[in-house]
């Protein structure tokens, strides 16, 4: 079993099941009057609206028993974090907070899988430069282990 | 009456053995985390794996980085462009690397010294 996705899976699912934030992240497609909720994985659309979120996978590491056939747990890194076009961070922050809010502890059963509750491993604030404009980032390395569900 | 008397001796060369010890260590780690962070980047034109190297800044303090501006946007990803997380899991597998090379240098400067 490979363990990213479904985590990964499980962290988009949290946060999209989370009013708050789908208020925060819920805008108008561009060019229709259709809601669209700006919560992506990996990347975001190119024509996405701002603000908006993504939840990425950073790292992943096997915590193995001897024999190495038999795994006890898995251990990964995401990176979640909103963007903003804005030139300050003041609309990204209610975004970043929640974030935190809905995912710190957030765990459960997933294809036979027991995701313990994450936790922040550090907070993460970036920019991106884009030719003259320039977006900012905010949010959080989000840690948690899976193991194999009871 | 009783007596204890303790003598300890050879407390510089432990000293010593435990700082040439502990200075490989971490020089060992960086270069594992240069050449690991080389093995997982994404790889478009070379430039970005080509110019990681680790460099000594004290005797036991050693910084890893790349040469290109880029570089952070490849490990953590943009807007448009998935993350490779190359360098964030180097630096996640050297950890417990790490840990273990200073145990193992603690345990092999006290054997040089009893020797």
């Amino acid at each position: 079993m490979n363990e990213i996705e479904v985590v990964k899976e499980f962290a988009y699912e949290t946060l999209r099941a989370d009013a708050t934030l789908a208020g925060l992240l819920t805008r108008p497609r561009p060019g229709t009057e259709t809601d669209v909720l700006n919560l992506y994985r990996d990347r975001a659309l190119t024509n996405a609206t701002y603000p908006l979120v993504i939840v990425r996978q950073l790292t992943a590491s096997d915590v193995n028993a001897l024999p190495v056939t038999a795994r006890i747990q898995t251990e990964l890194m995401l990176l979640v974090e909103a963007y903003g076009d804005q030139p300050n961070t003041l609309l990204l922050r209610p975004v970043a907070d929640r974030l935190d809010s809905v995912l710190i502890g957030a765990g459960g059963d997933v294809d036979g899988l027991h995701v313990h509750g994450f936790y922040r491993e550090r907070p993460t604030f970036g920019e991106e430069v884009d030719g003259a404009k320039t977006y900012y980032r905010l949010g959080g390395e989000y840690r948690t282990t899976v193991s194999r569900a009871e | 009456m009783l007596k204890t008397v303790v003598d300890v001796k050879g407390l510089q060369k432990l000293e010593q053995a435990i700082q040439e010890k502990l200075a490989l260590a971490v020089e060992n780690t960086a270069e594992q985390m240069v050449s690991e962070a080389k093995a997982r980047v994404r790889v478009r034109t070379g430039a970005l794996r080509d110019s990681y190297e680790a460099v000594q800044l004290g005797p036991m303090h050693w910084e890893v980085h790349d040469g290109v501006p880029y570089g952070v946007h490849v490990n953590y990803g943009t807007r448009h462009m998935a993350a490779d997380g190359h360098f964030s899991q180097a630096f996640e597998n050297a950890k417990p690397v790490l840990e273990h090379r200073v145990a193992r240098a603690m345990i092999e400067a006290g054997e040089e010294v009893e020797r």
